[in-house]
């Protein structure tokens, strides 16, 4: 077994959290890839931020550092941080 | 400085009593100019199936915020998110008991999660979720 997530299961989390952005954000029209910064996404502050992240602890039932927080660029690497979390 | 400790725990109540007053009412018509006759015409209300008067939902929601910036014993609590569903009607004068429970802390942002509910009568009145992010408890 290698630390990456079966395809399915990885397909799952992202369908999930592109969920959670539609709802935080309010815009069903919102498509997460992992390039994706807060810059481009309309309303991506700080208050939207603490509601995300509090939104997909709530969701996998998992929880998050500051430190993981403070240290993530994109939404790829938030992705990824759920899917090691969830292992 | 350092951050002040988030001393909740999962599981942890909170509970206080409340009513809304013919003042409040009155207040609230004139500071939202809404004067729905369900929330002002008795006869239209008793007619419509009620009781007497409903009281407003927002004040209602008002004390989601009494909660949060009064009974939670801190002084740096900031509201961010919020959801509620008004259940049954909760009349003007009748004592009602608002309780909460601790169901998430998420110390990575400081926020703490809480379920409530409002009953009169043994009955709910308003339920919903509440997340309050505590601004001195930020990393």
């Amino acid at each position: 077994m290698t630390g990456v997530a079966p395809p399915a299961m990885a397909d799952k989390v992202w369908a999930r959290i592109g969920t959670i952005f539609h709802d935080v954000f309010d815009d069903s029209t919102i498509v997460i890839r992992p390039t994706m910064t807060a810059d481009e996404v309309d309303g991506w502050d700080s208050l939207a931020n603490i509601r995300l992240i509090v939104a997909i602890e709530r969701e996998f039932d998992l929880k998050f550092t500051s430190v993981e927080i403070s240290q993530l660029e994109n939404v790829g690497q938030l992705v990824a941080l759920v899917q090691s979390k969830l292992r | 400085m350092s951050a002040r400790a988030l001393k909740f725990e999962v599981g942890q109540t909170f509970a206080f009593e409340f009513s809304v007053s013919a003042g409040d009412m009155h207040s609230f018509v004139a500071l939202s100019r809404d004067s729905s006759p369900v929330h002002v015409d008795a006869g239209f209300a008793k007619r419509s199936g009620f009781d007497g008067v409903l009281v407003y939902g927002s004040l209602m929601a008002a004390q989601v915020s009494r909660f949060v910036g009064m009974e939670l014993g801190r002084d740096d609590t900031l509201e961010v998110g919020l959801h509620l569903d008004f259940v049954n009607p909760l009349y003007v004068e009748q004592r009602a008991v608002f309780s909460a429970v601790v169901d998430h802390i998420s110390a990575a942002t400081a926020t703490v999660g809480f379920k409530f509910k409002m009953a009169a009568s043994d009955r709910t009145v308003a339920k919903g979720r509440v997340d309050v992010m505590f601004l001195e408890s930020r990393a």
